[in-house]
């Protein structure tokens, strides 16, 4: 029976993965592409990422892998049955498992993407290569198509141009990405998706959001709002802006806008910023948040009550 | 070569071990659920040597230490019940608040710590010998 799988798109690089799989090693905006995905007691899969300018030889790349695994008393086999272009080593080893260890380039994006997949199956599991096929048949490289797909850590949306990831300021159950475009000219905006909002959350979703303002802020305009078929409430805040601005008359606004998804239990919480006299601060056009998506269905593990 | 008082390094339990070990609750303290879901805990705390009079005079002592729980870390205690395992609990608590399981994962391994610290439980086991 074939599997479900969920799609995780990060850094233009999408991949396809077990839902129990989760995302716990992402890498940011200036480093080297990785995604480490875990489950309960393993690292289970691993894809790494960057960008060559020739398509290098695989099968040196392969030859590296082999030699640095030399002397380690490990079985090492090529892999076969691949999806087109993958080429790819299996390691076994008695205490460890088996190690899936397989590499592509991907052309048809600019510049040329290499991609490292790595997939570990515990001893105590069984290899299943249709699942391994799935998955590295599944990872696909950025195309020009705007606008971009962003899918990982519960939160979902689609970025228009000319943004990018700026900033992953991420913690359990409280996703946070920043997006900015190139220059100054276009305000970056913040995505927040909060977990436990009855934690978090004491009196309305507007008092909330009033704390979230910073010091030296003065709410001027409260309203609400529907996002998603979901009541939500906008808040226009203002605050001094630098020396230069604040000589011309401009003030610092800020437009926070909440949300609460009942179905997902979550809090989504969108901020960004405007240096002006009157015009309010307003989320970029194409601007897409998917919220009301499956819940994660935590399935009981092998160990139950004692 | 061991240095002296260098410390001996332990080795470190794994994933599976940890989810299967069981946090038990203090026997010595009173918890008072509230209705409103948090709890109120009182743990006996031994008197210091040095307390004596007349320092005692001076010093106030309280034989007992307080700590409130919000409903959400009232319901992770009251999950405590040296029956469940630590799996178990992460489980429920994924459950109840529409989390992940790494999420929850994450959040009841870092409470079970704070309570662990606090002296209001101690986690036991997990390793496979030691479950028998």
């Amino acid at each position: 029976m074939a599997r479900a799988l969920e799609l995780t798109s990060w850094l233009g690089v999408s991949i396809s993965h077990p839902g129990e799989w989760e995302l716990a090693i992402a890498s940011g905006p200036d480093e080297p592409g990785r995604c480490t995905f875990t489950d309960r007691h393993y690292h289970r899969l691993n894809i790494q990422w960057r960008k060559v300018k020739q398509p290098p030889k695989l099968e040196l790349l392969l030859e590296k892998y082999r030699q640095s695994d030399k002397g380690q008393l490990r079985e090492l086999s090529p892999l076969g049955n691949l999806p087109a272009g993958w080429v790819g080593l299996l390691r076994k080893a008695a205490e460890e498992g088996v190690v899936t260890y397989a590499t592509k380039v991907f052309t048809l994006c600019e510049p040329l993407l290499l991609a490292e997949v790595t997939l570990v199956w515990p001893k105590e599991q069984q290899r299943d290569a249709a699942l391994e096929a799935a998955i590295l048949k599944s990872v696909a490289a950025e195309s020009s198509a705007w606008p971009r797909l962003w899918q990982a850590m519960g939160l979902s949306l689609d970025l228009p141009r000319p943004f990018d990831l700026r900033r992953n300021d991420s913690k359990v159950g409280r996703v946070s990405w920043e997006f900015a475009a190139p220059g100054h000219t276009i305000p970056p905006f913040v995505v927040q998706r909060l977990a436990l909002p009855e934690y978090w959350i004491k009196g309305s979703l507007m008092d909330w959001m009033k704390k979230q303002v910073p010091a030296g802020h003065k709410a001027v305009k409260e309203e609400a709002a529907v996002v998603n078929g979901h009541p939500a409430w906008r808040l226009i805040s203002r605050g001094r802006a630098d020396l230069w601005s604040s000589l011309r008359g401009r003030r610092l606004l800020r437009l926070d806008l909440a949300w609460l998804c009942p179905q997902e239990s979550r809090v989504y919480h969108l901020i960004t910023h405007r240096t002006s006299r009157t015009e309010e601060p307003a989320l970029p056009e194409g601007l897409v948040i998917r919220c009301c998506r499956p819940v994660p269905q935590v399935r009981p593990g092998k160990v139950r009550k004692a | 070569m061991k240095w002296r008082g260098q410390k001996q390094l332990q080795p470190q339990p794994s994933a599976a071990n940890l989810l299967a070990a069981v946090p038990y609750r203090n026997r010595a303290m009173e918890i008072t659920f509230r209705p409103d879901g948090s709890a109120l805990v009182s743990i006996p705390i031994p008197r210091p040597k040095f307390l004596v009079p007349p320092l005692s005079w001076i010093l106030p002592f309280s034989p007992h230490r307080r700590v409130e729980l919000e409903p959400v870390g009232a319901g992770v205690l009251r999950m405590c019940d040296g029956r469940r395992t630590v799996e178990a609990i992460i489980e429920e608590f994924a459950a109840d608040h529409k989390l992940s399981f790494r999420e929850a994962q994450l959040s009841v391994a870092q409470f079970l710590r704070q309570l662990t610290q606090r002296g209001l439980i101690a986690v036991v086991g997990g390793g496979k010998d030691d479950r028998g």
